[in-house]
């Protein structure tokens, strides 16, 4: 083959477009025995299926909140499940430095406070994105409880609908055996909050990682087909 | 009046995502030289789950320069007014055509949503139309680089405007003064020849793009050594969207005035970015 005068032009080097996700785990007294260590099993499987596709551990970054006692950010660093302040440059761990962390159950379900926390986080890792010239994909909130929150939880519920209306975040709450449903949809406004089957914590994990591999190669103009939901009851 | 020629050379490959998902091509481009030596230019890039997107894509790159020769075969614009009214009656129909390639097949017209980039270059002017999220890239006569039109984006990374639907959000960019060459791209190639943030040209990228329009020859060697570029592993390992390029450039041997010229610019922006989805 004979010389291509193209063979000289180089690529600059920019960032990866990042997709923000924020798990939300209820860790409260009622998900203890099988249910929380149906939870663990399934983010260690999460963990697995995002570090597995090319395109999502390259974009995907996670922050994991959980609430039973106090709201909680968990490191995904590994090291058990230290606490982190709530700040955006901490929270967030890029894929190939995930660990899921092993969850343990303590308190009741203060969701309200959880989602207030969680909120401006979310606001100021996008002000970091934008500080730093990154792009970013609309980010992800995945909230998993099995009861019903704690009292004051009406002004987060109004929040989190005025963020989503807002297009700030693409919401997913799933209830456990056991979870107040109807509350759960009052925090949401585009996605009806399904219920899990049994324990199904894999299944549910296995679709939030290939949702997210959906997303993260999604391009303008497609409409992110998301995989079936094979976890959710049919019927609440 | 000494009509200084350009080479053009333009090329739309697969990307290794479109191949993976069995889709096609949704890239398209086009370009023509006109008797008078009036370049036209024009790249569109089909939206990824429209189903007919790749049809949409040709569909306006063909009519937007069919509606300009017809418009500046009859009359050269004067002014930029002028230049304005022309660029946009392009977009308007190709516009108009993808809807009635929607009405004939019995279809939403958003099967066919693409975007689409127009530039035309004559002695004087550049002139130049904009939707979604390509761009153009200009060589200033003193070698200096910049982006003439910029992918219009929302806050999130996958959201850009398309035809038919969002016609309003057309930009219009005119550049007058001395253009050594210009290269159209649709998204594909972004991140690979823009440095984020403020999309600047990369240099080591476009100076030897344009050097190698310049020089060329043999045309069909040309698109031969274009469409092997687009394909090679050192562009696909870095992109999986379509990618496509279309430039112009003056052949070097042709002496560039040697005084640097101010190009005056101006460009409508239909609404604000806070208005972006």
């Amino acid at each position: 083959m004979t010389y291509n005068p193209l063979e000289q032009v180089e690529f600059t080097d920019n960032p990866e477009p990042r997709c923000p996700v924020i798990l939300l785990l209820d860790i409260s007294g009622s998900m203890s025995g099988s249910p929380i260590a149906e939870l663990n099993e399934g983010l260690r499987a999460f963990e697995q299926t995002i570090k597995a596709d090319r395109l999502t551990s390259l974009r995907v970054e996670v922050a994991v909140i959980t609430f039973g006692g106090s709201p909680t950010v968990v490191s995904g660093r590994g090291g058990g499940a230290t606490s982190l302040p709530f700040d955006a440059h901490q929270a967030f761990v890029t894929v190939d430095q995930f660990i899921a962390p092993t969850l343990t159950t303590r308190g009741s379900t203060p969701m309200g406070e959880a989602v207030r926390q969680m909120l401006p986080l979310l606001r100021e890792r996008k002000q970091i994105y934008q500080q730093n010239g990154i792009d970013y994909f609309r980010p992800w909130v995945f909230m998993i409880t099995d009861g019903a929150p704690d009292s004051g939880w009406e002004t987060a519920a109004e929040q989190m609908r005025e963020e989503e209306g807002r297009n700030g975040l693409n919401f997913f709450a799933v209830g456990v055996e056991g979870a107040d449903m109807q509350t759960l949809a009052r925090f949401c406004k585009r996605n009806q909050p399904l219920k899990l089957k049994g324990l199904a914590f894999r299944d549910l994990f296995q679709w939030l990682s290939n949702s997210l591999s959906a997303v993260s190669q999604s391009q303008p103009g497609q409409q992110v087909a998301l995989p079936a939901v094979g976890w959710a009851q049919i019927g609440i | 009046m000494q009509t200084l020629t350009w080479r053009v050379v333009g090329a739309a490959a697969q990307g290794v995502s479109h191949l993976e998902a069995d889709l096609p091509c949704q890239d398209a481009q086009l370009s023509r030289i006109m008797s008078d030596g009036t370049v036209l230019l024009a790249v569109a890039d089909g939206a990824g789950s429209a189903a007919r997107s790749q049809e949409g894509s040709r569909c306006v790159v063909e009519q937007a320069l069919d509606t300009l020769a017809t418009a500046l075969d009859a009359q050269s614009p004067a002014d930029e007014a002028a230049w304005r009214a022309v660029m946009t009656s392009a977009f308007a129909t190709a516009h108009t055509a993808l809807n009635e390639l929607a009405a004939t097949a019995q279809v939403s017209p958003r099967l066919f949503a693409t975007t689409l980039t127009v530039a035309v270059l004559t002695e004087a002017w550049l002139v130049l139309g904009h939707l979604g999220d390509g761009c153009a890239v200009v060589q200033s006569a003193d070698g200096r680089l910049f982006t003439a039109v910029r992918p219009q984006r929302g806050e999130y990374v996958n959201t850009t405007y398309f035809l038919p639907h969002a016609l309003d959000h057309l930009e219009l960019a005119v550049y007058t003064g001395p253009i050594q060459a210009i290269a159209l791209t649709t998204d594909g190639l972004l991140r690979l020849a823009l440095a984020l943030p403020e999309l600047e040209p990369y240099p080591r990228f476009f100076d030897p793009l344009f050097a190698f329009a310049s020089d060329f020859t043999d045309q069909a060697t040309a698109e031969t050594q274009l469409v092997a570029f687009l394909t090679s592993e050192r562009v696909s390992s870095r992109t999986e969207d379509d990618k496509t390029l279309v430039i112009a450039a003056r052949p070097r041997s042709v002496a560039a005035p040697v005084t640097p010229t101010e190009l005056a610019t101006s460009t409508t922006e239909e609404q604000s970015h806070a208005d972006l989805p």
